[in-house]
Parts: C-alpha cells; structure tokens; sequence
C-alpha cells in the first residue's frame, strides 16, 4: 500500500525531528540566575525563581495546599491533539490504559481493568456531579459518555483510592470533568467533522456571559457512524458469512448540555443516548445480524448553591437528579429476538462545607443522600412476547465524610478523612485515608498516601444471582481495595519537572463471575485477591511556549492471588509519550501521542501481543479570524493488535482499527 | 493501615534529613533576593498577559488598558509604579487608584487591598460581574471569589487561581499559566483532594 509507506515516512520525520529537540529541552541545564531580571519584565518561570526577602510584618504562611497530584488535561490538549473521546484522553495518562470490545470502552488503572465491569471501579465526576448509574454503576468513557469532549475545560484524574471523601467506586481513580463556561466559549460555535468509516459528526453550540451575571452554555452534537466491515476468524464458516460482520459496527450518538450560573447558583443539564451496533456476535447472538444493536442513554441534572462565607468558610449543597436507560436487542437465528430493557432513576442531595480550624488546620466535611427510586432490569422476547426475567428494586444510602488538613510544621503536611457511608441491604462501610505531604523546597514535593476504598455490589450484581438459576446465591458485600503509595515531585527549572511514584494496592472480596458446577449458570461472589505493585516515572516539559512533551513509562504487577499469575488484560510495561510544536510560526500546531503496552494475557490465557499506538494531529485555530481546522491520523503505523474482552465474547481478544483519520472544522461566529 | 502510617514517618524523617542537606545546595544557586512588592508587582503585569478577556468591540488596539488599584500598601505602590512604566503589546496601561465604593467602568483588572471581608466580598462580587480580573494577596484571595491570589511559600512567590471566579468574570485563564499556579481551584474540586 503506497499509502501507508507516505504516512510511516512523514510521521518517522516528524518524530525524528521532534525528540531529539526534546531530548535537547530536556537536558538543557537549569537557566543561570538572571540577576538584570529587575530590569525586564521578567518571565513568569523567572520570576518564580526569585526569592524574596520576607517584610517583618509578615504573617506566618499558610499554604493550604501544595501542588496537587491530580493529573490534568486541558481544553488545549483536547484540540491540539485531536483526542476524540475521554477515552483517547484517558489513555495518554500515566498508568492509565484502555481497551474496547467494539462496545464499550475500558478503563484499566495501574495494571487493573476487567472488561465487563463498565468501569464501575473508577468515579466519573461531570462539574463535580457523579455520572455513573444506579444499575451497573456504570461510568461511560467511549462516545458513550454524555459530554462532546470539545466541551471541556478540563479533565482532573485523581489517582488511588478516594472513597474516604466520594463514596462507593471511588476505587482507582476519580476522573472530574470540568465543562467550559458560556464566557469562555464566548458567542457561538459550529462544527463539523468527517472521519474514516463513514463518519459524520455536527456540533452548534452557544455561550455567553451576560452583563448581568448571567453565564449560559447550551451546545448538542449528533453524530453517524457507518463503521468497517470487520472480519472475526471465530466465525470463519459458512453458515456465518465467512467471519465477515459487514455494515454491523455502526454508531449513532446525540449529546446535549444545558449550563447556567448566576451569583451563587449554577445549573446543568446533560443528555446521551447512542446506539451501536454489534458486529461480534456478543452474548451468544447471531453472527452479523444487523438487527442487534444496544441503545444507552444518560441524563443527569443538578441545581447548586454555594457561599463563600467569612474567614474562608464555604458551604454548598447540590440537588440533582438522573435517569439511565439500557436497551439491548439481541437477534437469535433459532430463537425470537431477545431484549434487555433496564431503567435506573434517582435523586439525591449533597452538602459540603469547609472551614478553618485555627491558624493551622482546615476541616472539609459533608453529607450526602441518594435515593434510587428506581432500578429496573428485565429481560424479554417482544415478539411473541415472554418475560425472562423483572426485577425492580428500590434502594436508599448515605454518607458522610470530613477530612482535616493540618499543618504539622511548616513543609509538611497531614491530610486525614474519613468516610461512613450507609447502605440500604449490607449496612454500613467505613473508608479512612491519610496523606502525608512534605515539600522541602518549593520545587520539591513528597506525598505518602495511604488509604482504603471500596466498591459496594451493584443493583444488576445483586438482582443477577437471584435472576439465573445458579443454585449458588451468596450474600455479596462490598470489594475493598488497599492502596499505599510514595510519589516524589521535582520541578528542575526550565519549565522541566520530574516525577516519580511507587504504589501497592490489595485487592480483597472482588466481585466476580464465578460458574456454578451443577446448575452450570453463573453468579457473582466476592471471591477474588489481587495485589499489585508498580512504579512510575514521569518527564514533563512545559516550557510555556514553544515545543512541550510528556514521556511517562510505567511498571506494574498484578496478581491474583488464587492462581498467582499476573492478571488478564494487564500490561506490565507501558511508556507514554506526547509532543507538541508550533508550527507554520505559530499558526497552527503539530502534536504527536504514542502509546506503548506490552503484551496482556486474555481471559482464556492466550497473548494479545505488544503494541504501539501513534497518533498524530495538525491543528490550527482561528485561521482566517473565525476558523479552527484540525486533521488528525490515529494508529499512523496501522498497528495490528486486539484488546482481551469479557466471556460475553466467542472472541477472546477484539482486533483494533487501523489506521483511520479525522478531519473538522469549526466555525466561530 | 496503622503499620503503614508508622514505617512512613519513619521514612518521613530519613527523607527530612537527607533533603535537609539537599536543601542548602538548592539554596546556594538561589538567586539575589528582592523586595516582594516589586516582585509581586511583576508577577501582576504578567498574569495581564496571560488572560483573555471576551473581545470588546468598542476597544482599539491602541487604547488605554485599565487597572484599578483598591486600597493601600507596599504591593499596592509597587504595582502602580511598575506597572504605569510599562504596555500590554500596543496598549499603554493606565492605572487608576481609589479607596472604596470602585466603579468598575472601562476597567480590566484590579489590584484588591481590602481587610474587611464584607467589604471585600461586595467588591469581588461587582468585579466579577464587570468582567475584570482581580488579583489579590493571601492564600484565602483565589478561594473566597478572586480570581488570583499571590502567596509567599518558602520565600518565593507563589499563585492560585480559581478558575470558577475567572469564568464567572467571564476570562479565560491561559493554560499557559494554570500550569505554573500553586493551586488550581474550581467549583468541582471544592474537597481539594490532595
């Protein structure tokens, strides 16, 4: 293919001019003292190099916080490289990982991700709003997700556990995503996207802050996805088309967001509903049928109010409310087609407060109240019409938390919380965590966090023992995970930090899918222990303008205890790099990602080899005054590789897309 | 839990030593100390640079830029003078003092000295709603409704921004310069999780 060979030659040029300048930023040595710096205007990064000669008068400082180790993704990044979904954005983090089984998408967190989970042991935070459901406790991390990733301003990853302030699936990381604001999107957008497989894609948003106070973000985006025609050497027979699924991988989605702050309150709405088709004859289906598809949709929406009070105290509470709806059809050839239909709905309340204690601590607390007055999941042929199984449940939980940040001397610092969270069925959990940051210097920082998480079984775990016919129904309570972790920060100077982490989880009472051997149905238990252990390094260049990178490389080992082997779908080596350059004086920016995992063991303990991801971006903004034009080629070496999938599957690993490219345009007016 | 909280001090206090030493090479290349008004100073020119205000049509590329000084001290002094001695690109800044009761007419940033909370929170709340950046001192300023506040830390200065603030004034803050900030705040993160 002539094709390819243009594309690996431009993209070996590109990066071989790009890492050695790197290497070079990289290597360069901290900037000398600029003492004419009086004289200048002075650089940000040199100004932060001066030390100051403290007035008598001078308070005793009381720095609140240091550094955050909470790794964040900005709207610029999103753009420059052409990242698609919170799953492309997901997976340049360090020790972050993400596999697909053409349905759904994945997220493995420091050597730990199952395939089938739906993401429930990571909490996904819309505005600080919790988005995953009351059914799977799902968190949607594909198209899925019910945000146009365009419209982030942020995204915060918070690594470990955090279930000693969040609650129940706060369990490996808790990813916030923070939505632009009317004033930043400042008056309107359109977009308009075409991408490899017959893709189609328009977004018309509108935001402004008003005179009065007002700031409102509406936006909605639909999208249409032919999708490939794929082959599956599983299904290579006859009877089933020869292994090809022709026209099944198709995707729809809309997305809508509704935003409004004025004074102390804010408001948001959000909705998602995507249909995808199902070209892998999941869950025992007929191999290439058109009719199977599954249709999930998400809305949430919350009202809050918050005050910030005297003496740096703050309160605010939040009602909010969200409705989840799955809808799968299933097409069988011997049998009628089949149907989940399941329904979640809720509201609930938070409150938190903040406020110092002293000249030396401060006391964040809060309470929050959920209550899922519905949980619906049936299982049914329409046509003719038999109901397999109903289950429609009810639940109530709350929790309250308090965490105190206190000042032990002056470069270090205490972070105690806990957590008490009631639920309706298993009672109570009960979730400590402490953190211990010191910084020497202030380019210097050492954390020490240790901390206990848990997951509580889900509505769909719980109501899936009694609805099959397993004679083995255990009690399930909560998962636990225990996690210890030493990370060291050092910025070097030159816009250069260098980072570095060490960390332990204990895994213990796992909910999993166990087979019961006399009825042969399954069940869920909390059955599995997994420990892992595992390092990471991290190199970031920022040098404010100009070329910046990340490269991240990390180890880990994940066991399970019972068999003690490392764990399916778990690399135990990945590097993570990212390049970014102006280009065409300044005009527009070219920016590289690659991502390296080396080989992963699948449900049935075959090998999904190693594989590098590279993906590339041009993107230039407000070209002719009112213009953003972005071009993007991801998998640039069509990298050959599959991702292991749940025993949903005949498949025991999902091939990935080729190489396949995007293109947009967006208009501001 | 209790085992591991143990063997970490003691890890704690090893470190402490050993970056003790450390700490005095760091030292010996730091740079001449300056008198931290004029620092913070400069550091209040150049956050001007590094925000983004929605474009005012009425505005000429030429004209004027307008900061507002509230209130009184050495900072406060420091940024007048520095800042009437220097331009935003093409635009001459202009730099308006007053003690109270500000108008915010015309204004684009305002240097905020003010001890009454009460007071302060009126002020910081009619700033936001007229679209001008306000910076201020302290490690409260960027959580109580400033867009960002200057601190002290270890004998540099240091920022935090909140970048709710800054949205709700209706101003982008550069990427650029989140990444420098000490403390990033927002709504969203109000449990500062470490």
């Amino acid at each position: 293919m002539p094709n390819r060979q243009w594309w690996s030659a431009s993209a070996f040029l590109i990066g071989s001019l790009l890492i050695p300048a790197s290497l070079a930023v990289a290597q360069q040595p901290t900037p000398p003292p600029k003492h004419a710096v009086d004289t200048l205007t002075g650089d940000l990064e040199q100004l932060m190099q001066i030390e100051i000669v403290v007035a008598g008068s001078k308070r005793a400082q009381e720095s609140r916080d240091v550094a955050s180790s909470v790794s964040v993704v900005s709207a610029a990044d999103i753009q420059e490289h052409g990242y698609r979904t919170l799953a492309d954005i997901l997976r340049t983090l360090p020790g972050f990982y993400v596999s697909n089984d053409r349905n759904y998408s994945y997220v493995g967190v420091r050597g730990f991700s199952r395939p089938g989970d739906w993401n429930s042991r990571v909490l996904l935070l819309l505005n600080g709003l919790r988005t995953n459901e009351n059914v799977f406790d799902l968190a949607y991390v594909g198209e899925e997700f019910g945000l146009d990733v365009d419209l982030i301003e942020r995204v915060e990853v918070i690594r470990g556990p955090s279930s000693a302030i969040y609650g129940s699936n706060a369990f490996f990381a808790v990813i916030n995503v923070v939505t632009k604001s009317g004033g930043a999107l400042g008056g309107g957008e359109l977009s308009t996207t075409a991408a490899s497989f017959g893709t189609y894609s328009g977004r018309a948003s509108y935001g402004h802050s008003f005179a009065n106070g007002l700031d409102l973000v509406a936006s909605g985006t639909l999208s249409d996805g032919k999708g490939r025609n794929l082959y599956f050497p599983e299904f290579d027979a006859p009877a089933t088309n020869n292994g090809m699924a022709n026209g099944d991988d198709h995707e729809e989605f809309r997305k809508l967001l509704v935003t409004a702050s004025k004074g102390n309150f804010s408001f948001q709405a959000n909705n998602v509903s995507r249909e995808k088709g199902l070209p892998t004859g999941s869950y025992a289906s007929t191999f290439n049928d058109p009719r199977s598809r599954t249709t999930d949709g998400l809305s949430l929406a919350s009202l809050s109010y918050e005050r910030n009070l005297a003496n740096s105290a703050t309160f605010s509470t939040r009602v909010h409310a969200g409705r989840y709806v799955y809808d799968g059809e299933y097409a069988y050839t011997a049998f009628a087609p089949n149907k989940d239909f399941f329904v979640g709905e809720w509201w609930g309340l938070d409150i938190d407060a903040a406020r110092r204690i002293g000249s030396r601590q401060f006391l964040t607390y809060g309470a929050e109240y959920r209550d899922n007055f519905k949980m619906l999941q049936t299982n049914y042929d329409p046509e003719p019409y038999v109901l397999y199984s109903y289950a429609q449940d009810k639940s109530t939980r709350w929790g309250t938390f308090a965490q105190d940040e206190i000042r032990l001397a002056d470069p270090l610092m205490l972070y105690a919380g806990l957590r008490v969270d009631r639920y309706e069925g298993f009672g109570y959990a009960t979730t400590p965590r402490a953190a211990l940051i010191y910084t020497p210097s202030s380019t210097t920082t050492f954390k020490l966090l240790a901390g206990r998480a848990f997951r509580a079984p889900s509505d769909y775990e719980l109501q899936y023992n009694i609805a099959h016919q397993s004679t083995v129904k255990p009690q399930l309570e909560p998962e636990h995970i225990e996690t210890l972790e030493l990370t060291a920060q050092r910025l070097i100077g030159g816009g250069v930090e260098i980072s570095a982490s060490g960390f332990r989880n204990r895994l213990t009472d796992l909910l999993s899918r166990r087979t019961d051997t006399t009825s042969g149905s399954q069940y869920f238990g909390n059955v599995d222990e997994i420990h892992s252990r595992g390092v990471e390094l991290g190199l970031n260049v920022n040098r404010g303008h100009g070329l910046s990178g990340k490269l991240a490389y990390s180890f880990q080992r994940t066991e399970d205890r019972a068999i003690g082997i490392q764990l399916s779908n778990s690399p135990e080596q990945m590097v993570q790099m990212e390049l970014r350059s102006p280009i065409l004086g300044s005009a527009a920016t070219a920016s590289v990602d690659a991502q390296y995992m080396s080989a992963r063991t699948t449900l049935l303990g075959n090998v999904a080899g190693s594989h590098v991801l590279t993906n590339f971006s041009l993107f230039a903004p407000r070209t002719f005054g009112r213009f953003d034009l972005s071009a993007s080629v991801y998998n640039v070496f069509a990298a050959r590789y599959g991702d292991p999938v749940s025993n949903g599957f005949v498949q025991d690993l999902v091939q990935q897309d080729g190489r396949s490219f995007r293109v947009r345009t967006t208009l501001h007016y | 839990m209790a085992g591991a909280s143990v063997s970490g001090r003691r890890f704690i206090t090893k470190q402490f030593l050993i970056l003790a030493v450390l700490l005095f090479g760091v030292r010996a290349e730091a740079q001449a100390p300056m008198g931290e008004s004029k620092v913070k100073a400069m550091f209040v020119y150049n956050f001007l640079k590094f925000v983004e205000w929605p474009v005012d049509a009425s505005a000429g590329p030429k004209d004027p830029f307008v900061v507002l000084i509230i209130g009184d001290g050495a900072t406060a002094d420091a940024t007048e003078s520095f800042l009437e001695a220097n331009m935003i690109g093409d635009r001459p800044l202009v730099v308006r003092r007053t003690q109270s009761d500000p108008s915010f007419a015309g204004v684009r940033a305002a240097f905020v000295v003010e001890r009454d909370a009460k007071k302060l929170h009126r002020i910081l709340a009619a700033a936001t709603a007229a679209g001008v950046l306000t910076i201020g001192e302290g490690d409260d300023f960027a959580t109580i409704g400033g867009v960002i506040g200057l601190l002290v830390e270890n004998r540099k200065v240091r920022f935090d921004v909140d970048t709710t603030a800054a949205q709700s004034a209706g101003l982008r803050v550069s990427s650029k310069l989140l990444a420098l900030t000490r403390n990033v705040r927002s709504s969203a993160d109000r449990r500062g999780a470490p």
